[in-house]
C-alpha cells in the first residue's frame, strides 16, 4: 500500500502547485506600465519601454514598431533632414488653390512623432500631417512665410510652403466644388479666432493630457489640436465636412491599434472576447472622433491633383 | 557720434547696419578665440578660405563665401540652411540652423554657436535676432522675442524683449537699433510697417495700407526706408491697384501695384528718412514708375550707393520677365524735420532698367560694390536657386548648390 501512496501523494502534491491560479494583473499596474509605454513614444526610450512591457505581457509592441524602432519607419523620418544640401524634395508642389489640403508622411517639418507612429498608413505616401492653404498669405518671394493652417508642437498654428516643399512624401488635394472666395476667406478667419481664443490653454495631440490614448479629443474641441483637425475645422466652418470615416483604411495596420492591443492584452490575458470587444470598441471609437490624414485624402469633396512619394 | 547708417557692409536682415560696431565686434570674437578666453565648442571649425572683406551665407550644406571672385563654397554647414536663415556681414555670418535650433556666428575664427533658439521663424541681423513662435494669441498675434549676443562670445545668446504682434512677416530689416517689420495681419485687410526699438522692445505701426494679394517690402540705405508691396502675381496685378491708404501719421499710400486702368503703372511706396538709432520720421508718398508697361514690384529691393534698386515684372508663369529698376529718391524727404507734411506722391521714373535672369528673391548684402542676393523665381522654375551678383549693369548669376 506504502509502495502506492508515496508516489500518490507526490502526485498530488505536484498537481496542487501546478493548480495555483495564475491570476490576471490588476488595472493600476497595466495602466502604471502602459502609461511608461505610450510615455516613451518618438523617444530614444521607446526600445526599452516597449521590450519590458512585451517580456511582461507577452505582447508585440517591439514588433508591430519595429520600422519606427529601427529608424526606417515613416515616423522614423521625422527630423532626419532628408531634404539635405537645400535640396527642395517637392519643387513642382502647386500653391495656387486656396483652400488646397496638403498631407505628408514625413519630412524636417513635421511637427508630431506621436501622431506619426500611431497613424494608419494604409495607402502610398503612409500620410499622417496636413495643412490647408490660405492663398492670401502665400508669396512665391518669401516662401518662408506662414501660410498653411496647420498644428504645431503647442496647438493650432502656422507652417510655410517652404517647410511643405521639403516634405518627404506629400500630395495636394483640391476641392472639386465652386468654392465661395469670401466664404472661405471667413472660414480662414474662424480658425484664427479658435487659434486664439484657446491659446493658452492649447495643447497638441490626438488624446487629452498629451499621449493618454483613453482620452481620444473630439473634433470640436477647442483645447487640444492636431494638424488633421486644424484642416477639418476649416472646412468645417465652411461648411463642409470632409472627414470621410472611409471603410479603406485600416485601422488594424496603424500604431494606434498596436498599442490598444497591447492594453487590452495586458488586462485580459485569458479572454481573447473581452480583449477582441474592447479593441473593437476603442478603434470604432477613435474612427469617429479622429480625423486623419487618409480619412482627408479619401473625402469626396476633393480631388488629388499631385503626388510625390520620394521615401516609402 | 559712432556712424550708424553706414552702408557698407550690409546682410539680409542687416541692411543698413553700422559698420563699425560690427567690425569691433568681429574683432573682438576673434581676439577673444584665438587667445582662449571664448570657450569655443566642439561645433567650431575653421572658415579658412574666408577672406577679411568678404560676404558668408550658408546655403543648403555649404557655406558659400561672396567676395571679388564670385561666389566659392568654402565649409560645411551643419544643417540644410535656406536663404533667409542668415545675416551676412563683412567677414562672416550669423546663421539659424533649424533642426538644432542653434543660433551660429561665423568668422574667419570658426563657427560657433551663440545658443539656443527655439522658435518657428527667426530674422537675423549680425547683431540682433527677432524670433516668432509661429502661434496666435488671443487678440494679440504672433509671440515674438528680441534676442542679442553681447561680445559674440559661445552661449552668450540672451532675451533683450518680448511682444506680440497681428503681423504675418513679410520682410524685416534691421538699420542701427531699430528694425522695421512689413506684414499683414491675419484677417488680409492690412499690410502695415512696424518700427522696433530693439533695445526697449518698443513698437509702433508707422504705415498701413489695404492687402491686396500684395506683400510689405523694405529697402534701405542707412539714412532711407523705402516700403513698397511685392505683387503675388505679376500677371493680375490690377487687383492690387487700389491708392488712397494712409500711411500713419503720413501722407496717402496705396498698394503695391499700379494706377487701374491705364498700360503704364506707377507703383505706390512711401519713402521715410532716418533719424539717429535708424527711428523712422515723417513719412512721404512717391510713385515709382520703372517705365515698363505693366509692370509691378515683385521681388527685394537693394539700395547701392545711394541709388535704390527694385524689380518689376510682367507676365504669367514661364513668360514672367524680370526687370531691375533703378531710382534716385528724394535725398532727405522729410526734410530733416522730423515731421513731414501730406502732400501728393511724388513720382519718381526710374533712371535705368536691366533685365534680371531671375527674380531677387531675398538680399545678403553689399560688398566689393556689388550686392549680393538669392536669386528666384518661383513662377518660372521653382527648383533653380541661384547668387546673384548685382552691380548696375554687370548682373551675374550663378546656380546653386555651387559646383564642388
Amino acid at each position: 500500500m506504502k509502495k502506492f501512496f508515496v508516489p500518490l501523494l507526490a502526485v498530488l502534491l505536484f498537481a496542487a502547485g501546478c493548480a495555483n491560479p495564475v491570476t490576471a494583473p490588476s488595472e493600476a499596474e497595466v495602466d502604471a506600465d502602459f502609461q511608461a509605454v505610450i510615455a516613451s513614444l518618438g523617444t530614444d526610450g521607446a526600445p526599452a519601454a516597449f521590450a519590458a512591457y512585451d517580456a511582461k505581457y507577452g505582447t508585440t509592441l517591439s514588433k508591430d514598431f519595429a520600422a519606427e524602432l529601427a529608424g526606417v519607419g515613416p515616423g522614423a523620418r521625422l527630423g532626419k533632414g532628408d531634404s539635405g544640401n537645400g535640396t527642395i524634395l517637392q519643387p513642382d508642389m502647386p500653391f495656387s488653390t486656396d483652400g488646397a489640403v496638403y498631407l505628408s508622411g514625413g519630412g524636417d517639418s513635421t511637427v508630431s512623432k506621436v501622431i506619426a507612429w500611431v497613424s494608419p498608413k494604409t495607402f502610398p505616401g503612409g500620410y499622417f500631417h496636413g495643412a490647408v492653404l490660405d492663398l492670401d498669405k502665400f508669396d512665391a518671394n518669401n516662401l518662408e512665410a506662414e501660410s498653411l493652417e496647420t498644428a504645431v508642437t503647442k496647438g493650432a498654428g502656422y507652417q510655410s510652403a517652404a517647410d511643405w516643399m521639403r516634405e518627404v512624401n506629400a500630395c495636394v488635394l483640391k476641392p472639386n466644388f465652386a468654392v465661395d472666395a469670401a466664404k472661405l476667406d471667413s472660414a480662414q478667419a474662424a480658425l484664427d479666432y479658435y487659434c486664439k481664443d484657446s491659446n493658452t490653454n492649447m495643447e497638441y495631440g490626438f488624446f487629452k493630457n498629451y499621449v493618454n490614448i483613453f482620452n481620444v479629443v473630439t473634433k470640436d474641441d477647442n483645447y487640444t489640436w492636431y494638424c488633421t483637425k486644424v484642416v477639418w475645422r476649416m472646412w468645417k466652418a465652411y461648411g463642409k465636412d470632409i472627414d470621410s470615416n472611409d471603410a479603406r483604411i485600416d485601422f488594424t495596420n496603424s500604431g494606434l491599434y498596436s498599442l490598444v492591443k497591447a492594453y487590452y492584452t495586458a488586462l485580459h490575458p485569458f479572454s481573447s472576447s473581452k480583449r477582441t470587444a474592447a479593441i473593437n470598441a476603442y478603434i470604432a471609437d477613435a474612427r469617429q472622433k479622429i480625423v486623419l490624414a487618409e480619412e482627408i485624402m479619401c473625402s469626396p469633396y476633393f480631388t488629388k491633383v499631385y503626388e510625390n512619394i520620394t521615401a516609402n | 557720434m559712432e556712424n550708424c547708417f553706414s552702408r557698407t557692409p550690409r546682410g539680409f536682415g542687416a541692411r543698413g547696419g553700422p559698420r563699425p560696431r560690427w567690425a569691433a565686434a568681429i574683432a573682438m570674437a576673434a581676439a577673444l578665440t584665438l587667445s582662449g578666453i571664448v570657450a569655443t565648442p566642439a561645433r567650431c571649425q575653421g572658415l579658412p578660405g574666408l577672406g577679411a572683406g568678404d560676404l558668408a551665407v550658408p546655403y543648403g550644406a555649404d557655406i558659400i563665401a561672396l567676395g571679388a571672385g564670385g561666389p566659392r563654397r568654402i565649409g560645411a554647414w551643419p544643417g540644410d540652411a535656406r536663404p533667409r536663415d542668415a545675416a551676412a556681414f563683412a567677414g562672416g555670418f550669423v546663421a539659424w540652423e533649424r533642426k538644432s535650433k542653434l543660433l551660429y556666428r561665423a568668422s574667419q575664427a570658426g563657427l560657433m554657436a551663440l545658443g539656443r533658439l527655439d522658435a518657428a521663424r527667426v530674422y537675423l541681423s549680425s547683431a540682433y535676432a527677432i524670433s516668432s513662435d509661429g502661434i496666435l494669441e488671443a487678440g494679440k498675434g504672433f509671440g515674438f522675442t528680441v534676442w542679442s549676443w553681447p561680445g559674440g562670445k559661445a552661449g552668450s545668446l540672451r532675451k533683450v524683449a518680448g511682444f506680440s504682434l497681428d503681423c504675418f512677416v513679410a520682410d524685416c530689416l534691421f538699420v542701427g537699433k531699430r528694425a522695421f517689420i512689413a506684414g499683414a495681419d491675419a484677417a488680409d485687410k492690412a499690410n502695415s510697417l512696424y518700427e522696433l526699438n530693439l533695445d526697449t522692445g518698443a513698437i509702433r505701426r508707422i504705415a498701413m495700407m489695404p492687402k491686396l494679394k500684395d506683400f510689405g517690402r523694405l529697402a534701405s540705405d542707412g539714412k532711407r526706408l523705402l516700403f513698397y508691396t511685392s505683387v503675388s502675381d505679376p500677371a493680375t496685378t490690377a487687383s492690387a491697384a487700389k491708392g488712397g491708404s494712409a500711411a500713419v501719421g503720413g501722407p496717402a499710400s496705396g498698394g503695391g501695384g499700379s494706377a487701374p486702368g491705364t498700360s503704364r503703372r506707377t507703383a505706390t511706396a512711401t519713402l521715410f528718412e532716418l533719424g539717429p538709432g535708424g527711428s523712422a520720421l515723417a513719412p512721404v508718398a512717391i510713385g515709382l514708375d520703372p517705365g515698363i508697361d505693366g509692370a509691378s514690384p515683385y521681388g527685394s529691393a537693394y539700395a547701392l550707393t545711394g541709388t535704390f534698386y527694385v524689380p518689376f515684372a510682367t507676365g504669367q508663369g514661364a513668360g514672367t520677365r524680370v526687370w531691375l529698376c533703378a531710382f534716385e529718391l528724394p535725398a532727405s524727404p522729410a526734410g530733416g524735420a522730423g515731421r513731414g507734411v501730406a502732400q501728393p506722391a511724388t513720382i519718381v521714373k526710374a533712371v535705368s532698367s536691366h533685365a534680371l535672369p531671375t527674380g531677387i528673391y531675398a538680399p545678403i548684402g553689399e560688398g566689393e560694390g556689388r550686392f549680393w542676393a538669392f536669386g528666384y523665381l518661383y513662377v518660372r522654375d521653382p527648383k533653380a536657386f541661384s547668387v546673384l551678383g548685382l552691380g548696375g549693369a554687370a548682373i551675374s548669376a550663378t546656380a546653386l548648390p555651387l559646383v564642388p
